[in-house]
């Protein structure tokens, strides 16, 4: 150990103003000091302000592990600043009286497996970073995201979304944690095609999981985001469709082709979806959808293997439509054979939604 | 209207949400001249408290993060008209508060629809 590492217990309001005040040096060894803190919840709080100041340091640093290690926490209607809330359910424990609890467990399990079964990854960073989840936030709340350290759900307002239905959804729990896999392989930054990308891999990823859990081919699965979690104020099956983008819901506006890339100025107006960022996901969503079926079977075998490794190795904050499209099809010939059935179909499905990889 | 409140002039107050894991864009807002008198000099304590004309003017500037909701809150007040862009995660508590209280008073007016205007 370095001198000036820290080497003995630190309480962890020590450790989060080392963090705040530190250099990367005194920060990185504040949170070297989470290796000798017993609980997780003082855990999680140094890491998640780690995070917030050091965001390309944190891969490395956090602990390894082996399996999932989820904790479900309550925050009983608080705000951001009651984050994570109560703990109520840790790994390993029997399923308690509050469904979203359950379901927010299971799912992140679920997703875990995926990633680890299927491409032999880790956790949400490669490294074992434990998945915790924090249930009912704020009040009516439509949303559930992934805060860069955490999973957080909103009960819903029973109008555009359906009460409690976000954590029944296993596709909205996967697309969430794959937010996570990006911010920490190729950290696509949130904005115009980058944006859009990053959102795409998580619908991709998001459906893989509901696929593989449901045991469906790509011919099988629906394809869909978010089925059966819209409320009555937003008519429709679903709030995405990876087969037909721009069809899932009354105000789907995908496109599902560079013809119809809708150009958005990315001007922190919250009308512009930082550039279009979930509008223009489905063209690289509607690629991939061609790519999986057209190589048949299941799709998160060959297809995903060669999403997942485009993710976690070829691009980086910046990599737009193009980029993606030539790292695929170069994967894709490396993975499974230059000129193979594999990447024959990938090329074609780029060239479908209207981008020809080099 | 009638309700005679003692306002010689309407304040407008209208909160844009953007982003969240859907990208929809819901539209909130309020006029005093729809609300009960009590609900008018809340709205205009609230304005106060969130400290938008303290400022100038600003569209958001902080790193979108994926899947936050993004917030324009606008006030219009005789003749003064003042737009701040606010990421979730930096909301200011006055602004938090206010953007609450629109969401839910009586005779608030909503709509929705998805990111960069309608259907294609």
């Amino acid at each position: 150990m370095a001198s000036g590492d820290v080497c003995f217990i630190v309480p962890p309001h020590i450790l989060i103003q080392m963090i705040d005040d530190g250099s990367p040096d005194v920060r990185i060894s504040a949170v070297r000091t989470l290796a000798i803190s017993e609980r997780v919840r003082e855990r999680r709080a140094v890491t998640r302000r780690l995070v917030q100041h050091e965001p390309q340091l944190s891969a490395a640093l956090l602990l390894p592990a082996t399996g999932a290690k989820r904790t479900i926490c309550d925050v009983h209607n608080g705000s951001q600043g009651d984050l994570p809330g109560a703990e109520v359910r840790h790994e390993g424990d029997p399923p308690v009286n509050d469904p979203a609890v359950n379901q927010a467990y299971d799912g992140s399990g679920t997703t875990f497996d995926f990633y680890q079964s299927v491409f032999n990854r880790n956790s949400v960073d490669g490294n074992g970073l434990e998945l915790a989840s924090s249930v009912h936030f704020e009040t009516s709340y439509d949303n559930a995201f992934w805060n860069g350290a955490q999973m957080v759900y909103g009960d819903g307002d029973g109008q555009a979304f359906k009460r409690g239905s976000f954590t029944t959804c296993l596709d909205v729990i996967a697309h969430e944690l794959t937010h996570g896999v990006t911010q920490f392989t190729a950290g696509l930054r949130y904005r115009v095609q980058p944006g859009a990308l990053n959102e795409s891999f998580s619908d991709v990823f998001g459906s893989l999981v509901k696929q593989h859990s449901l045991g469906q081919t790509a011919d099988q699965a629906d394809w869909l985001i978010g089925a059966g979690i819209l409320g009555p104020q937003l008519p429709g099956a679903a709030l995405r469709s990876l087969k037909a983008p721009g069809t899932a819901f009354q105000y789907d506006n995908q496109p599902a082709h560079m013809d119809h890339y809708v150009q958005l100025p990315d001007d922190g107006d919250p009308r512009h979806d930082d550039g279009g960022v979930h509008i223009n996901s489905g063209i690289p969503n509607h690629a991939f959808y061609l790519a999986a079926t057209a190589i048949g079977g299941n799709a998160w075998e060959r297809a995903g293997t060669i999403w997942y490794t485009t993710l976690t190795t070829r691009l980086n904050e910046n990599s737009d439509f193009q980029a993606a499209a030539d790292a695929t099809v170069d994967v894709s010939g490396k993975l499974y054979g230059a000129d193979g059935a594999e990447q024959q179909a990938i090329r074609a499905a780029w060239q479908q939604v209207g981008i020809t990889p080099a | 209207m009638t309700g005679g409140g003692t306002y010689a002039h309407t304040v407008r107050v209208s909160v844009v949400r953007g982003g969240g894991f859907s990208g929809l864009v819901r539209t909130t807002s309020v006029a005093t001249d729809q609300l009960s008198p009590g609900d008018r000099q809340k709205l205009a304590a609230l304005v106060g408290q969130s400290g938008l004309f303290d400022a100038p003017a600003a569209p958001r500037t902080e790193e979108p993060e994926p899947d936050r909701f993004t917030y324009a809150v606008t006030v219009q007040d005789q003749g003064r008209t003042r737009t701040a862009g606010f990421s979730e995660r930096s909301l200011p508590e006055g602004v938090r508060n206010l953007i609450s209280w629109v969401s839910t008073v009586d005779g608030h007016q909503e709509s929705i629809g998805p990111p960069g205007g309608g259907k294609r």
